[in-house]
């Protein structure tokens, strides 16, 4: 049987994911195991970001045909958060009923844009937890599904995306976490200028500037659209795929090679859950009657 | 005018591709008779790029920008999906002003696909 062992703590920065990427890796390596399990034992802390992933590594694993336990974790509480946000219910585990105020994972095997729409309003924005207008929600709602469509259009994941949010009442903000398990954002971009040997920090950099797509027509602005937005409006977005960190704010954009390698993706959007911190646009405001095409 | 209402022909939502195609097939003809359209987004309340590539980026390739502004007007459009419009609108321009470019973006990635379909 292969144990995957949760680590202690799991939060959002590089190093919680370095832990993660490892589990997966262990995965991948097994060639023999027929089960695997689960072990929160020692888990005391574990975040939306952790949720998304190990559900999705539940899943790789199920895809494999391996039998899934999972082993409580000591710390009630955690196992408690596992139950409320979903996570125990969707393998399968008993639970008690879902809490109406956690942000619950979710997993979809394929694109249903209207479905992920009112799970971002029914959940992550609702009125109890973020000070947003329902245009502001609107916007948002646009610009984070780029990062879902992205998974749909490119990463050719074979278990779909998996998706948890977060609200951090006492910093004001709202994070939500996209993994897929797919070929990555670097293998698309290799493959779609034919250059075998271009390192995941490059391939990932030159996806980020204007005028780069790897789509078919007149589009690729998914990701040029969630940048801008993130910078104008005091959000971060951190991009992990490969061995390549990408991590975009007001201060800029800064792509690192580090010592952790997934093949999927993970997009992490970080936005303020208060109007008062939306821009919208750093361009005047166009009336109707504006010509649009130049 | 013809004035295409957004909400009650596609929805509160305009943000797939599909939905995208359906709002072409229906402008793409009034323009070609010279016929102004309005497409009016009162009551939408999600608007994301991959509808209007299709919807009005599309265009680009038919109409040229001036007959576009004679003919196209847009109302009701909130304000925070303006600068996802534009983007849509300066992209669409650049791919099919340079028939090269656009051929060369094409040819790599269909023999990607290729190359993926025989993996």
């Amino acid at each position: 049987m292969l144990v995957l062992k949760i680590p202690e703590k799991v939060n959002d920065g590089f190093y919680d994911y370095a832990r993660l990427f490892k589990l997966w890796q262990r995965l991948n390596r097994e060639t023999e195991a027929q089960e695997i399990e689960l072990d929160f034992t020692d888990c005391v802390f574990f975040r939306q970001n952790g949720v998304a992933f190990v559900l999705g590594l539940a899943r790789l694993a199920q895809s494999k045909g391996m039998q899934l336990s999972v082993k409580q974790p000591k710390k009630q509480e955690v196992w408690l958060n596992l139950e409320k946000n979903g996570f125990a219910a969707a393998l399968g585990l008993p639970h008690s009923s879902l809490s109406s105020t956690a942000v619950p994972v979710r997993e979809d095997r394929s694109k249903n844009e209207p479905e992920f729409i009112e799970y971002l309003k029914n959940y992550w924005l609702r009125d109890e937890r973020v000070r947003l207008s329902d245009a502001l929600k609107g916007v948002i709602i646009s610009t984070v599904l780029e990062a879902y469509v992205n998974v749909f259009d490119h990463a050719r994941s074979p278990i779909g995306a998996f998706t948890c949010g977060q609200f951090y009442p006492h910093l004001n903000e709202i994070v939500l976490t996209l993994v897929d398990f797919g070929i990555g954002i670097p293998a698309t971009v290799r493959a779609r200028r034919g250059q075998p040997d271009l390192s995941a920090r490059e391939a990932m950099s030159w996806v980020f500037q204007d005028g780069n797509t790897t789509q078919a027509g007149p589009r690729g602005n998914g990701l040029k659209i969630l940048k801008e937005f993130v910078k104008l409006n005091q959000g971060s977005l951190d991009i992990y795929s490969e061995d390549c960190h990408g991590c975009i704010d007001k201060n800029g954009e800064n792509f690192q090679t580090r010592r952790a390698n997934f093949t999927g993706t993970i997009v992490q959007i970080r936005l303020k859950s208060d109007q008062a911190c939306y821009k919208l646009s750093d361009e005047p405001t166009a009336d109707d009657a504006e010509e649009w095409f130049f | 005018m013809n004035r295409i209402q957004l909400a009650e022909q596609i929805g509160k939502y305009c943000v797939t591709v599909q939905d995208g195609q359906r709002v072409y097939a229906q402008i793409y003809p009034l323009l070609k008779a010279a016929q102004p359209v309005q497409l009016d987004f009162a009551g939408v309340q999600v608007v994301a790029s991959p509808f209007l590539n299709v919807a009005v980026g599309r265009l680009l390739r038919d109409f040229d920008s001036e007959t576009l502004n004679k003919l196209l007007k847009f109302e009701n459009l909130a304000v925070g999906f303006k600068p996802i419009l534009r983007r849509v609108i300066e992209n669409a321009k650049r791919y099919y002003a340079d028939p090269k470019y656009r051929e060369a973006v094409e040819a790599v990635i269909t023999k990607r696909e290729e190359d993926f379909d025989a993996d």
